[in-house]
């Protein structure tokens, strides 16, 4: 099986946003986003990327203390952070499977305590921090779907080169 | 299941073919007597999840039907054996993730059924434990098992599959899952026990007095959630301070709780019970300060102390095998509609 990666290096807050669109662009929800990477890396940024590139023009702030924020947009979105969670049942808690079964873009930040839910298809998106301005941002598909999603953006980003 | 069948004993060669598949690790074997080793295949998945920072359940699952054909094939060509040379099949059929102990099961099930020999059901901690007879047969018994994983903190007085006596366990997070957590939030990636285990090298495990939990009730249990959120703490205070926090100093500190945690209540219990040896199992027992402290302690009490080789302190289908090898000395056979327990006990 081969397994398409991105990398797209971002040397500042407008270039991540645009490439957010760009993924954005190619989404077909129902989808399952995962954005991983450390405090203060961006994970956020990409969220409020796609999120407007979906036509919500609000503000899109990290829901750290609420969990789970909704945007109500042409496509409804629904973004998470679960940095703050310990354990997967305090996912059942809070209706997580019940989420992840909307006909949603989902956009999960610190997800790690959610894989041991979420299905084997989801977009992830992976942040590494270089330095104050520079991102390197990973992107990767499990399942059908979003490999072909990664691999259309692949070009997409590649032709432009 | 079987038609009536003569069954080896102890003075024949047995061989068994075991399937080991309850979390990240495809693996295949073929053991000779039980404690021989004739061939040991893993086909590892931890690079794809640690890449998510964690095991995907649903992708473990479809990679271990992937890999689990191919690793058979290996195991058989390295033993130099075929299909009909085998006595059983044996697999883990718990505890550990539903859908990839489905996939060892179920093809073990399918070649007990085509070869029409004996299926058996291997319990995952068992394994674990004999792990340490592989390498070294001269154990004696009874014994005391630590056994330390992602999924388990397990204190146990053993005598043999039928006679052991659980004495204490975690009553929250397992050692393998705290290591786990505070290398997520160190930013150490996954999994925890080697990230923070290579972060401490250069560290001061007394940089950092963290809290050890003492049970009220004087119980050989374990906890590690107190722990967990002290360092969570440190981290968050250094943070809101705008100090540095040295990686090194607080890896090192934390390890050496876990450490002191594990070791004192293992010292505890030897001295307590009438036992030869001890013995460490499970991931976690591959962590070079546990095993340093834990002979030091021991040296002085004069037990006897094994520790399993790294190959087979990780998730391996030999320590299945060699559990199995008794069963089928117990003709200790199940039935083709056994179903996977994800959370079976010892």
């Amino acid at each position: 099986m081969t397994r398409e990666e991105l990398k797209f290096i971002s040397s500042s807050a407008e270039q991540s946003i645009e490439f957010a669109k760009k993924i954005a662009a190619y989404l077909d929800p129902p989808s399952l986003i995962l954005l991983k990477g450390e405090l203060g890396s961006g994970k956020t940024l990409m969220a409020q990327g796609i999120a407007s590139a979906l036509g919500y023009e609000d503000e899109v702030t990290s829901p750290t203390f609420n969990l789970v924020q909704e945007y109500r947009a042409a496509q409804e979105i629904i973004h998470m952070d679960l940095y703050r969670l310990d354990k997967s049942e305090e996912l059942i808690e809070i209706g997580f499977e019940d989420y992840l079964n909307r006909d949603a873009v989902i956009l999960i930040e610190w997800p790690e305590i959610a894989l041991s839910l979420i299905p084997a298809d989801f977009i992830f998106i992976e942040i590494i921090k270089k330095t104050n301005d520079k991102r390197e941002i990973i992107i990767s598909g499990e399942g059908k779907k979003a490999e072909r999603l990664v691999e259309r953006l692949f070009k997409n980003v590649n032709s432009r080169d | 299941m079987n038609a009536k069948r003569n069954y080896k004993n102890k003075e024949d060669d047995i061989f068994i073919l075991a399937l080991e598949s309850s979390c990240d690790e495809t693996a295949a074997s073929v053991n000779k007597n039980g404690l021989e080793v004739l061939a040991n295949v893993v086909s590892s998945q931890v690079e794809l999840h640690q890449k998510f920072g964690g095991v995907v359940p649903e992708i473990a699952s479809r990679k271990h039907l992937e890999l689990l054909l191919p690793v058979i094939d290996e195991a058989l060509e390295k033993a130099g054996l075929e299909f009909r040379d085998l006595d059983a099949v044996a697999a883990t059929y718990g505890p550990g993730l539903v859908g990839g102990l489905l996939v060892g099961l179920t093809a073990a099930k399918a070649i007990a059924l085509s070869l029409e020999i004996p299926l058996i059901a291997v319990n995952h901690i068992a394994g674990h434990i004999y792990a340490n007879f592989i390498d070294n047969p001269q154990i004696k018994k009874p014994l005391i098992c630590l056994t330390i994983s992602g999924g388990h903190t397990d204190l146990l007085y053993f005598e043999d599959l039928k006679g052991y006596e659980i004495l204490g366990r975690t009553r929250d997070d397992a050692a393998g899952e705290a290591f786990d957590k505070i290398a997520r939030y160190m930013g150490l990636g996954y999994p925890g026990g080697p990230a923070i285990e290579k972060a401490a090298v250069e560290g001061d495990p007394q940089a950092i007095d963290f809290p050890r939990a003492v049970m009220a009730d004087n119980s050989f249990d374990f906890s590690f959630s107190g722990l967990k959120t002290a360092v969570m703490n440190y981290i968050n205070n250094q943070k809101q301070k705008g100090k540095e926090i040295d990686q090194a100093d607080l890896a090192a500190s934390f390890q050496e709780a876990v450490v002191d945690s594990l070791s004192s209540k293992l010292l505890e219990a030897v001295k307590k019970y009438d036992i030869k040896s001890v013995v460490l199992s499970g991931g976690v027992a591959a962590n070079k300060r546990l095993r340093e402290v834990v002979e030091a302690e021991l040296k002085e009490v004069e037990i006897e102390f094994y520790y399993p080789s790294l190959e087979l302190c990780t998730d391996n289908a030999a320590m299945i095998g060699a559990v199995a090898y008794y069963q089928y000395l117990d003709r200790d056979f199940a039935s083709l509609a056994i179903s996977a327990d994800p959370s079976l006990k010892l």
